[in-house]
C-alpha cells in the first residue's frame, strides 16, 4: 500500500464520518443513476440529431434543391420556346406548342412541391408566391400574344415581349433565388448531419460518468471492505460499451454522408448550377438575335454566363469545378463528354456571332434555332443525366448513412436501462445490509 | 487501491486527451460546391429596361440646328443625283462590295413595315422603298431580295443607329426635324402623316381640355413626345419602346390615349376594332409628320443618289402603286386621307 492510498484511508472516514453509510449509499446510487441517465440522453440525442440531419433536411433539401432546379428549368425551356417562336415566325407547331404547355405544367407541379416544404425560408415564400403570381401573368400575355398572332396582328409580338420581359425580370431570378436557397439548406444540412460536436459531449459526459462510476465503486469498497462490486463493475464497462458502440455508429454514418455529399450533393449542385447558366446562356443568344444587334447586353449576359460556367478545357468556372472535384475515372470522364459538349456549344454560338457580325441575321437565326439550340439540348440532357446519376448517389449514401443510426436511439436505451439495472443491482445487497 | 485511483486518473488524461483530439477534428464536412452559386450572382443580371429617352433637346445648340430653325429647312434635303450612277469611291459602290444593303425598319406597323406573323417576312410601303433603292444601287444583275437586310428598330434607335453605322439608312416613319438633322441627313420627304389620337370607344376625350391629367401613351424619343409636351404640357406621357406598346397599354388600361401618326393609328384599329380613332384635337398644322429616310451624315452623295431615286419612284407611278397596295388597302384609311399624294420635294439644302 503506498502513501497515497494510506492518505485516502485516513481522509476517508474523518470526511464523511458524519454521513450515516446508508445514506451516503443512497446518494451514491442516485448519482450513479442521473449520471446514466444523463449519458442516455445525450446519445439518444446526438444519435437522432445526425439522423434528422440525413433524413429530414439533408433529404428534404435534396429534394428542394431539384425541384428548384427542375422549376427553373421548365420557365427558362417555355420561354426558349416562346422566344424561338418568336425568331422562327410562322404559325406555332403543335411540337411547339406541346412542349410549352408541358413546360408550364411542369412549372405549376414544381411549384406545388415546392410550396409543400415545410423548411422555407420567409424570402423563399416569398419567391415561391412572386412566381405563382407572376406565371398567371406570363401565361396570360403568352395566350393573348398567340391569339393576336393568328389573326395577323402585330401586336401579338408587343404581348410576346412583355410576357419575356415578365420572364426574364420576374420569374427567373426569383425561381434563381428559390435555388440558391434550397443549395444554402443542403448544405446546412449536410453540416448539421455530419457535425462532431455532440459526440464531443458523449465523450465528455462518458469520461464523467465513469469517474463517477468509479469513485462510486471505491468508496463502497472501502465502506464495505469488498474488494469489487460487480454490478458497478458492469455497469462501468456497459457505460463504456456504450460511447464506443455510439462513436462508431456515429462515424460509419458520418462517412456515409460525407460521400453522399462528395459524390452526391456537390456534383448534383455544381451541375445544377451549370445546367442553369446553360440555359440562360442560350436565352441571351435568343434575345440578342430578337434585337439583331442593336441591344448589346444580351451578348455581353452571354459572355459572363459561359465565362462562369468554365472554357473549353474545363480549366475554370463551374464546369472547371466539377472536373476537379470527380470522384472517380468514370465520372472524370463523363465530366469530359459534358465538357466536349459544352465547347461544341461554344462553337455554334461562334458560328452565329460570325453570321451576326456579317449581318447574315437570317442565317444566323437558322443556326441559331437549329444547330445551336440541338448543341444546347445535347449539354442539357448530358446535365441532366449526369444530375439524376449524382442525386440518385447521394440517396443511397444518404440511405447507407440512415441506416447506421436508424436504431441507435433504441440501441442507447437498452444499454443504458441495463447499466442502470446492474448498477442498482450491485448497490441494493449493500443497501438491505442496512436496513 | 493506490492501483486503481493511478488508473482512475489515467484513465480520465486519456479520455481528456481523445475529447481533445475530436474537438479538433471536429468540423463538419465542407462543401466545396456552395462556393458555385457565387457564379448565378456574379454573373450580369439580364438587362434592366432601358429608361425612356426624353425628347428634351441638348443644351448646346450646333450651328447646323440653329440654321435649320431659322431658315425652315426641316424638310429640307440635297439635290437628287442627276443619273443613278454607281460610280468608283462612292458609298453605292461600297454597298455592291459588301454585297447588302442593311435597312432599318420597325416590325409591329401594319402598312408601312409589320412583320408577317405566317412568314415571319417583314412587309410594307417602306420595306418596298428599300428593295426600290437597293435595286437602283446593286443594278438589275446584282439586286435580289437577300441582299437588302432589314434591322428592326425601336424609336429610339432610328437615328442613334444611322449614326453609329449599324445601318445603311433608316426607313421608319422617322418624322424629320431639326433635331434629328444634327445627327443624320435626311432624304427628300417621301410621304406625309398626321398624328392623332387613339382611344377607347368609350373614352370621353374630345378636345385637348380632356387630356388634362390623362396618361397619353407615346413612344419614347418620337416626334409625338415632343408635340405633346408643348401643346398638352398638363397630360401624362407615358413613353414606351414600341409603337405596338401603346396598342397594349390602351387595352390593358395603363394608358387613357395614344398619340401617333395616323399611319399607325389605322393599323392598330384594324387589331382592335373596340378602339376609336379621335382626329382634330389638335390643329393638323402642329401635328403634320414628314416623313425622310435617315442617313450617314458621312455619306452625302448617297443622300443625292437616295433622292434620285425617289424622284425616280415618284415619276414611274411606283410611289401611287405602293400607296394603294399598302396604305388604301391594307390599311382602309378612310376618304379623308384614302387618296395618298407623293409629297413636294424640297431640295432647298446647301451642300
Amino acid at each position: 500500500m503506498g502513501a497515497n492510498a494510506r492518505a485516502t484511508e485516513t481522509l476517508e472516514p474523518r470526511r464523511l464520518a458524519a454521513i450515516s453509510t446508508p445514506v451516503a449509499f443512497w446518494t451514491c446510487l442516485f448519482a450513479v443513476v442521473g449520471g446514466l441517465l444523463a449519458l442516455a440522453m445525450v446519445g439518444v440525442r446526438a444519435a437522432n440529431e445526425r439522423r434528422d440531419g440525413v433524413a429530414t433536411v439533408g433529404v428534404d433539401a435534396a429534394r428542394l434543391l431539384d425541384d428548384t432546379e427542375s422549376l427553373y428549368v421548365a420557365l427558362a425551356d417555355a420561354d426558349a420556346v416562346a422566344s424561338s417562336g418568336f425568331l422562327l415566325a410562322g404559325l406555332e407547331t403543335r411540337e411547339r406548342r406541346s412542349r410549352y404547355d408541358a413546360d408550364i405544367q411542369q412549372a405549376g407541379q414544381q411549384l406545388a412541391a415546392i410550396s409543400a416544404n415545410s423548411e422555407l425560408s420567409a424570402t423563399d415564400r416569398a419567391a415561391v408566391a412572386r412566381i405563382s403570381e407572376q406565371l398567371v401573368v406570363y401565361s396570360d400575355l403568352i395566350a393573348t400574344a398567340r391569339a393576336n398572332s393568328r389573326l395577323g396582328h402585330p401586336v401579338g409580338a408587343a404581348y410576346q415581349r412583355d410576357a419575356s420581359d415578365v420572364m426574364q425580370h420576374q420569374l427567373l431570378p426569383a425561381a434563381q433565388s428559390l435555388y440558391a436557397g434550397a443549395a444554402r439548406q443542403l448544405d446546412e444540412g449536410q453540416r448539421a448531419g455530419t457535425s462532431r460536436d455532440l459526440q464531443v459531449v458523449l465523450i465528455a459526459v462518458t469520461v464523467a460518468v465513469v469517474l463517477l462510476l468509479v469513485l462510486v465503486q471505491v468508496f463502497v469498497s472501502v465502506r464495505t471492505r469488498r474488494l469489487l462490486n460487480i454490478g458497478l463493475a458492469a455497469a462501468t464497462a456497459l457505460a463504456i460499451g456504450l460511447c464506443v458502440t455510439t462513436i462508431v455508429k456515429l462515424e460509419a454514418q458520418r462517412e456515409a454522408l460525407v460521400r453522399a455529399q462528395s459524390e452526391g450533393s456537390d456534383p448534383m449542385l455544381v451541375l445544377s448550377t451549370a445546367r442553369i447558366l446553360a440555359l440562360r446562356s442560350l436565352n441571351d443568344e435568343n434575345l440578342d438575335l430578337i434585337e439583331r444587334g442593336t441591344e448589346t447586353t444580351h451578348i455581353a449576359d452571354f459572355d459572363a454566363v459561359t465565362a462562369s460556367i468554365g472554357d473549353r478545357e474545363a480549366t475554370s468556372g463551374v464546369l472547371g469545378t466539377a472536373s476537379a472535384h470527380a470522384v472517380d475515372d468514370a465520372a472524370r470522364a463523363r465530366i469530359d463528354s459534358i465538357v466536349g459538349l459544352y465547347a461544341a456549344y461554344l462553337d455554334v454560338h461562334a458560328r452565329v456571332r460570325e453570321l451576326t457580325d456579317k449581318d447574315e441575321y437570317d442565317l444566323a437565326t437558322d443556326v441559331a434555332v437549329g444547330d445551336q439550340a440541338e448543341a444546347a439540348a445535347a449539354l442539357d440532357g448530358a446535365l441532366a443525366d449526369e444530375i439524376e446519376r449524382s442525386r440518385s448517389m447521394f440517396e443511397r449514401h444518404a440511405d447507407t448513412a440512415s441506416l447506421r443510426v436508424n436504431q441507435l436511439p433504441l440501441t442507447v436505451l437498452v444499454i443504458v436501462v441495463v447499466a442502470i439495472a446492474f448498477a442498482i443491482g450491485g448497490m441494493w445487497p449493500r443497501l438491505r445490509e442496512y436496513r | 487501491m493506490s492501483g486503481r485511483l493511478r488508473t482512475t486518473t489515467s484513465c480520465a488524461i486519456a479520455a481528456t486527451a481523445v475529447v481533445a483530439a475530436c474537438a479538433g477534428c471536429g468540423g463538419s464536412s465542407q462543401s466545396y460546391a456552395i462556393d458555385s452559386l457565387d457564379a448565378l450572382s456574379a454573373t450580369t443580371t439580364t438587362t434592366e429596361p432601358e429608361a425612356a429617352e426624353s425628347s428634351t433637346p441638348s443644351t448646346t445648340i450646333s450651328e447646323r440646328r440653329r440654321e435649320c430653325e431659322e431658315q425652315g429647312l426641316e424638310t429640307a434635303s440635297y439635290a437628287p443625283a442627276q443619273t443613278l450612277d454607281v460610280y468608283e469611291g462612292s458609298y453605292m459602290q461600297h454597298l455592291r462590295d459588301l454585297e447588302r444593303i442593311r435597312v432599318g425598319v420597325d416590325e409591329n406597323t401594319r402598312g408601312l413595315s409589320a412583320r408577317k406573323a405566317e412568314s415571319g417576312d417583314i412587309e410594307g410601303f417602306e420595306v418596298d422603298l428599300a428593295h426600290e433603292i437597293a435595286k437602283a444601287v446593286f443594278g438589275e444583275e446584282l439586286y435580289s431580295a437577300e441582299r437588302v437586310i432589314l434591322i428592326p428598330l425601336l424609336t429610339s434607335e432610328k437615328t442613334s443607329s444611322v449614326a453609329d453605322q449599324q445601318v445603311d439608312l433608316t426607313i421608319s416613319a422617322a418624322s424629320m426635324s431639326c433635331r434629328r438633322w444634327e445627327e443624320v441627313d435626311f432624304s427628300a420627304e417621301y410621304y406625309t402623316a398626321h398624328q392623332e389620337f387613339l382611344v377607347r370607344s368609350d373614352s370621353p376625350i374630345r378636345t385637348a381640355a380632356d387630356l388634362d391629367g390623362r396618361t397619353v401613351c407615346v413612344t419614347a424619343n418620337s416626334t409625338s413626345l415632343g408635340i405633346l409636351e408643348e401643346l398638352v404640357p398638363e397630360a401624362v406621357p407615358l413613353p414606351v419602346d414600341a409603337r405596338t406598346d401603346c396598342l397594349v397599354a390602351l387595352q390593358n388600361g395603363r394608358a387613357d390615349t395614344y398619340f401617333g401618326h395616323d399611319t399607325f393609328l389605322y393599323g392598330m384599329l384594324l387589331q382592335d376594332p373596340t378602339l376609336e380613332i379621335r382626329t382634330g384635337i389638335l390643329d393638323p398644322d402642329d401635328t403634320v409628320s414628314h416623313y425622310g429616310i435617315a442617313i450617314n451624315r458621312e455619306h452625302r452623295e448617297f443622300t443625292r443618289f437616295v433622292n434620285g431615286v425617289l424622284e425616280e419612284v415618284i415619276a414611274s407611278g411606283r410611289w401611287q402603286e405602293m400607296a394603294n397596295q399598302w396604305l388604301v388597302m391594307e390599311l382602309e384609311l378612310p376618304p379623308r386621307i384614302a387618296v395618298p399624294v407623293p409629297p413636294e420635294p424640297n431640295y432647298g439644302r446647301e451642300a
